[in-house]
């Protein structure tokens, strides 16, 4: 199966939101600072819930920040 | 309290669990042992409620079931071969304890693999996906 790729926008959207922390967003969406880590990285995709709440967090639309690549 | 405090008090009750390991082992006494086991899984459930933080999330859980899943592949596959090897070497030397040791790796390995088997059905039937 071809790997689905997931690109992010979770690092400038923290840096146009006052510079926001990987702290704050992390407790913003209920995840860890690791997490964030990882999805800035692109080493981890998350789950819809989860990318719904980091949407929410930022008070986008999920596709403002996560974009498919079929 | 935040995570890192929460982290240290961790690690101090864990050596603290393993020194009273260590001395009801000396001493022989398997209650002490079992009594600080539960107190220190008590306090730990304790200490978990009073962070403030996420300490466990999606990533996490999903790292734990890759882990599970190869150390499942490895101790599976593991005992199996040492068991046929163990029972393989039995019938030539004539040893009863290697063929005792195989078969209690032989069982254990099914044993794992039951249990993996009750797991699984039980996670399949709570996930759905059956045809209706």
């Amino acid at each position: 199966m071809p790997k689905a790729r997931i690109n992010n926008r979770i690092r400038r959207l923290r840096f146009d939101s006052n510079e926001m922390t990987q702290e704050e967003l992390a407790s913003r969406a209920g995840c860890t600072r690791q997490t964030i880590i990882a999805l800035e990285q692109g080493k981890y995709v998350p789950s819809i819930e989860l990318a719904f709440k980091i949407a929410r967090a930022f008070g986008v639309k999920l596709e403002e920040v996560f974009q498919y690549e079929g | 309290m935040n995570l890192k405090t929460y982290q240290y008090w961790r690690i101090v009750l864990v050596a603290i669990i393993g020194a009273v390991a260590a001395v009801s082992v000396a001493i022989g006494n398997a209650y002490i042992l079992l009594s600080a086991v539960i107190a220190g899984m008590i306090i730990i459930i304790v200490l978990r409620r009073m962070v403030k933080e996420v300490i466990a999330d999606e990533r996490t859980y999903t790292i734990a079931y890759k882990a599970a899943r190869l150390s499942l592949s490895i101790v599976g596959i593991g005992m199996a071969v040492t068991g046929a090897t163990l029972l393989a070497f039995s019938r030539d030397n004539l040893s009863a304890t290697l063929a005792q040791v195989g078969f209690a790796l032989l069982y254990a390995t099914c044993g794992l693999l039951m249990i993996n088997l009750a797991a699984y059905t039980y996670y399949s039937r709570k996930l759905g996906g059956k045809n209706e």
